[in-house]
């Protein structure tokens, strides 16, 4: 079977009829927790993977508009109800306390990158090319404080991790302030030569701290 | 909790779908739990995908059991790919 992902046990959880390859989606309880599944045969795909990845993520955004959720890795197959069930009764108590804690947040995702600016000079010298891409990062970690300034407490907490391109920045927001935190990091101006996308609301897995042996 | 989210937005300057698809496939394909494991997807009989260990937990011996029923795989050889 498929895991999509675990969410706290509620009564009522509207779950999408169908998830990847048309499948059923169901769940499975372990203590205080629900497991969403779908059977997955391990010999397809018939369909491409990007329409398996868009129907896993449909799955994960119907359960997430309406809970909080970890979602687990796609695709994590496991052999048997029995094999889940031992996996996340062992991590219970981390998934909980994680879930409690981030029950009304969302995670914005902010990508900064340098804009293509034509080919590559090949012929410039390491020094140059150095020079440029630290100028770059700079530039990249100014427009990245920006965002975090203007979102100002709308944004309870920001992490962020350095790319080949950029910056890539992550909100914690909560989910009443989400529209708030939209208006106020459209304002963000980005210079010439910066590229700035904002994307989300995504479940806050950069938010969620579990060790896997 | 009642309140639904939005669907996901985007923001920015380079607003494409491609884009967008590629951040869904960036979010499912690396974030989230891991539980270990190893398989190949296939089609047809060849090896699209080769998942790491960090993927599956199923035993090796399921997994092979069910790429089995598929056929054998088939991969081009080193020697073909060099000659190419």
């Amino acid at each position: 079977m498929l895991a999509y992902c675990i969410a706290e046990q509620q009564r009522q959880i509207d779950i999408p009829g169908s998830g990847v390859e048309g499948a059923a989606v169901r769940w499975i309880d372990v203590g205080g927790l629900r497991c969403f599944v779908s059977d997955f045969a391990v010999q397809m795909p018939r369909e491409p993977v990007p329409e398996m990845v868009k129907a896993f993520s449909e799955v994960l955004q119907r359960i997430f508009a309406q809970t909080a959720i970890i979602p687990f890795r796609f695709p994590t197959m496991v052999e048997s109800e029995a094999v889940l069930k031992r996996f996340v009764a062992s991590r219970s108590a981390e998934y909980e306390s994680a879930l409690h804690r981030l029950r009304d947040k969302v995670q914005m995702d902010v990508r900064i990158t340098a804009k293509p600016d034509g080919p590559e000079n090949s012929t410039q010298s390491g020094k140059n090319y150095l020079q440029r891409k630290r100028a770059i990062y700079k530039e990249a970690q100014s427009v990245q404080e920006e965002f975090r300034r203007i979102s100002g407490s709308v944004a309870g907490k920001w992490t962020q991790r350095d790319t080949s391109g950029g910056i890539r920045g992550f909100a914690l927001v909560d989910r009443a302030s989400l529209s708030t935190f939209l208006e106020k990091i459209a304002r963000v101006h980005t210079p010439a030569g910066i590229s700035a996308r904002v994307t989300g609301p995504w479940p806050p897995s950069e938010f969620v701290e579990i060790v896997h042996e | 909790m009642a309140e639904q989210t939005p669907e996901i937005v985007l923001i920015g300057n380079e607003e494409s779908l491609d884009l967008t698809l590629l951040d869904l496939i960036d979010h499912v394909l690396n974030t989230g739990v891991i539980i270990r494991g190893n398989l190949v997807l296939s089609l047809a009989g060849v090896d699209l995908v080769y998942l790491g260990l960090d993927l599956i937990v199923t035993s090796v011996e399921t997994a092979m059991r069910h790429i089995a029923k598929t056929g054998p795989t088939k991969r081009p050889s080193i020697r073909r790919r060099l000659k190419r």
